[in-house]
């Protein structure tokens, strides 16, 4: 389960990236379901998630999301192991 | 490019490049683009406007920021995926730019890196413009 915070944090990422005010997102969102989700766009997001959250990701953990809610559980864990360090 | 380029770089690291804006460059803008806007090619005109002659095209710089990313940093196997340009001051023919790139931010997962760009025309001694490139490395 995501915090709903992380979602909401999310969220404008997401709507800028993919230019579109209106987009929502869940944890059971995937690629498919976001227009303009392309390579391009989701390396633009990757790019705006580490920069905005300040977290940073590994190639080989980004291929194994399978929606927003792994993405999310991600940017979690990552913060909660910098609150402990 | 050595193989290992995209891990040695490091974040604030800075590079420096120096362009001029000569006949050349502006003529093949010209002719390449058409744009004839009077401030770029009225030399009166422009100065009726306060310029202090006539007004280089911006978009030259946007030809700079292309040829130092992709020649001279990262260089080779390197793809411009993004650019944000702000102009500041005008530019005029033969005026001497150098351009500076600071590494902002270096993003492994996905092999990129986001430069912030201050390019200074050093004949008028001031900030003519300020960029923002995300580079992806092939």
């Amino acid at each position: 389960m995501t915090a709903p915070a992380t979602l909401d944090r999310l969220t404008p990422i997401f709507r800028m990236v993919f230019d579109d005010d209106a987009l929502t997102i869940s944890e059971a969102t995937t690629a498919k379901d976001v227009p303009g989700w392309d390579s391009l766009n989701h390396i633009n997001l990757i790019v705006s998630v580490e920069k905005d959250f300040g977290v940073k990701f590994a190639t080989k953990e980004i291929l194994q999301f399978r929606n927003v809610g792994d993405f999310a559980r991600a940017i979690e864990a990552k913060l909660a192991a910098q609150n402990r360090a | 490019m050595t193989p290992d380029f995209f891990s040695r770089v490091e974040v604030g690291q800075r590079v420096r490049r120096e362009y001029h804006v000569s006949e050349a460059v502006y003529r093949g803008f010209l002719e390449t683009f058409g744009d004839r806007n009077a401030l770029h090619v009225e030399e009166a005109y422009a100065k009726s406007k306060g310029y202090s002659g006539k007004v280089m095209h911006g978009a030259i710089l946007a030809g700079f920021i292309s040829e130092f990313v992709g020649v001279e940093f990262p260089g080779h196997d390197s793809l411009l995926q993004s650019l944000r340009l702000d102009f500041k001051r005008p530019n005029y023919l033969g005026d001497h730019l150098i351009l500076e790139a600071t590494v902002e931010q270096k993003v492994e997962a996905v092999r990129v890196l986001v430069l912030k760009i201050d390019i200074r025309n050093s004949t008028q001694g001031a900030v003519c413009a300020q960029a923002r490139v995300q580079v992806g490395l092939l």
